[in-house]
């Protein structure tokens, strides 16, 4: 597919089609963004009046069709001036969409990012368009998107141009970004009415796999018996206590060195009461967790650095998030329980992005718990938020 | 009023503060400007630009609850050149780096007020050099320290807060000047461009217009307080998925 968006100078196509360009570009299908300007800039031999400009449009045409035969899809943000070019197009591509990002002059003129237009109307430049080269506006584009306010949500008019095209999304939700630091949450572009739906299914498909290979397990080792709290708590299946009670030490808890405390003891304690009782420790591990990402076996007290010979395992960060889930809904203070749950939503990122190596039946039975309950507790808040 | 010198990196919070604090004339005695090369912020947006030259054009940012209104296309330099206020730029954004010290105890007046990058701990090399830091954190204090509460006391109570202090060794810890509550109105909320430097500017110009009598009645905060962590892109759509916002799926 080839998106032609044609507007004139700060009429902010170009910002427009980079996020466009952002959303729409997935492992799921490639996106290319062609700018008339860089490609001008690229290119170095085009100038500015009308035959020059013609032969531009024509050079930029037949690079989209290049990309396009290579099973590339474009995202082009061009000026656009020659209606017999956008003709061409329409012939040209196997898919074509003409996009018409419109703003009146006068605000164009306001915002003037290259100060084409003041120099243009002072006469210190010639050959503008919109000024003295004229603009055929598209006759039958496939979307208008109406620019004259200045929103600066940019990322909205791109979803707005994807749902005029009747375009999905394909980007899927997944935190950390890949190759991106699971601390760097903040200022994470707006993704749209879309972004929350895809959250879920991302996390149901993570819980789909988890249940069949505990289907797998479940089939493979049928017999076996055992008794853990967790497993009666969350009336998992006799196999998952004998499990849990060998995987989680139980009945031989690790005992902490002195001046330190064990992380998955104050977590066993802490689920053990459900969710009643005093939660400063848990809540120290939750900052110990915001800070670093990671939660250690051990901290030395009372200023919980890392003990000396402490480790991390999945399992400690899959059973936070349980405790912290148990610090939620009625009877907890509703500010206490979003800090708990957005640490939640962290450590199942971490989770969910690392599910494939997931290797013990304890942290499968957790794992997949820990999910299904963060779904259930979002599916309440946004209950609570909508009113 | 009394004298004041101001730290600003270049962002939508500096630029608020600046322009309106410029438009009521009340104007710094000397600002230093913090940057780091090319480097981009989280919190600075395409028109944020390093080096910055003077582009043409405005972007109006309005936001009617706090009656803020500044120019996101409007460079520190050219406000700071319009009005003739002296400034210096220097080549780092770390706060506690050794040439902000400096530069720091040279600043005219008793008062600085800081918009540099957030979430900094002062070191006590820093809080030594005899200034008092005005910082506005956007929340209430004590009850919601940390980071991107604009967000919290939204989901919480539906409405933002920003709270002028002075700045302490422990974030967001230091003696209250000022605190404001407004209620969001419906529909687009741009909380991280719009929303939280406006009401945080709001805010600061109230004590600003106020310094001395506020600054003197600054009281240490009650209680410790809760903290809240940079918020998670799930909470932060559901924020934004407001009825009738930005991000609803049924508005």
């Amino acid at each position: 597919m080839v998106i032609w968006l044609i507007g004139l100078s700060a009429s902010g196509k170009t910002t427009i089609g980079r996020r466009l360009h952002g959303l729409l570009d997935s492992p799921f299908g490639r996106w290319v963004l062609v700018d008339g300007d860089a490609f001008r800039e690229v290119m170095g031999d085009a100038g500015h009046d009308l035959e020059e400009r013609r032969k531009n449009a024509y050079r930029i045409s037949r690079l989209c069709r290049f990309l396009e035969l290579q099973n590339l899809n474009v995202v082009a943000c061009v000026l656009s001036l020659f209606p017999d070019n956008r003709e061409h197009n329409r012939g040209l591509f196997a898919d074509y969409r003409e996009v018409y990002v419109k703003a009146p002059l006068e605000k164009l003129a306001g915002r003037d990012n290259k100060g084409l237009y003041a120099a243009a109307r002072s006469g210190a430049l010639k050959d503008v368009a919109g000024v003295d080269i004229p603009f055929p506006e598209p006759t039958h584009p496939h979307f208008v998107l109406d620019n004259t306010e200045d929103t600066g949500d940019f990322t909205g008019l791109a979803l707005r141009i994807a749902e005029g095209l009747g375009l999905s999304i394909a980007r899927e939700y997944g935190y950390p970004r890949p190759g991106q630091s699971p601390e760097k949450y903040q200022y994470t572009p707006f993704e749209g009415p879309g972004f929350l739906p895809r959250y879920r299914t991302q996390r149901e498909k993570t819980l789909a796999d988890l249940e069949s290979r505990i289907a797998r397990l479940e089939s493979g080792l049928s017999g076996l018996a055992g008794a853990h709290f967790l497993a009666v708590k969350y009336a998992l299946p006799p196999l998952a206590g004998f499990f849990l009670g060998r995987e989680l030490s139980e009945e031989h808890p690790p005992t902490p060195a002195p001046g330190t405390v064990s992380s998955r003891g104050l977590m066993l304690e802490s689920l053990r009461g459900g969710g009643a009782g005093p939660d400063a420790g848990l809540f120290n591990l939750l900052k110990r967790f915001e800070v670093t990402k990671k939660v250690h076996s051990a901290y030395r007290v009372p200023e919980w650095r890392k003990a000396a010979d402490a480790e991390e395992s999945i399992l400690d960060r899959i059973l936070l998030a349980l405790a912290l889930l148990d610090r939620m809904g009625p009877g907890h203070h509703a500010a206490r329980g979003l800090i708990a749950f957005n640490a939640v939503l962290k450590l199942n990122d971490l989770l969910a992005a690392g599910a494939s190596a997931l290797a013990t039946p304890g942290e499968l039975y957790l794992a997949k718990l820990a999910l299904a309950l963060e779904l259930k507790a979002f599916s309440r808040l946004q209950e609570a938020w909508h009113g | 009023m009394a004298e004041f010198s101001m730290i600003l990196a270049n962002n939508n919070r500096s630029k608020a503060y600046l322009q309106t604090l410029c438009a009521h004339g009340i104007l710094p005695a000397r600002v230093l400007l913090l940057r780091e090369g090319g480097r981009r912020l989280p919190e600075q947006t395409a028109h944020d630009k390093i080096p910055q030259g003077r582009p043409s054009g405005k972007f109006i940012r309005s936001h009617p609850e706090t009656g803020i209104a500044f120019d996101e296309k409007e460079s520190l330099e050219s406000t700071l050149e319009q009005h003739g206020i002296a400034a210096e730029a220097l080549d780092t954004l770390d706060m506690n780096s050794s040439p902000v010290a400096d530069r720091l105890r040279a600043l005219p007046g008793e008062f600085v007020v800081y918009s540099g990058p957030g979430g900094v701990l002062l070191k006590p090399s820093v809080l030594a050099q005899g200034k008092k830091l005005i910082h506005v954190h956007p929340g209430r204090l004590p009850d919601f320290k940390g980071s991107t509460t604009v967000y919290y006391s939204y989901l919480l109570e539906r409405r933002a807060s920003a709270s002028a202090i002075f700045m302490e060794a422990d974030l967001d810890a230091g003696p209250v000047l000022l605190s404001m509550d407004f209620d969001l109105g419906p529909g687009e909320q741009d909380i991280d461009y719009l929303v939280d430097p406006a009401v945080r500017t709001r805010v600061l110009l109230e004590c600003m217009r106020d310094l001395d009598r506020l600054a003197a009645a600054a009281s240490p905060q009650r209680g410790e307080g809760r903290t809240f962590f940079i918020i998670h892109p799930v909470l932060r759509h559901l924020a934004l998925a407001q009825p009738g916002g930005k991000g609803s799926e049924h508005g």
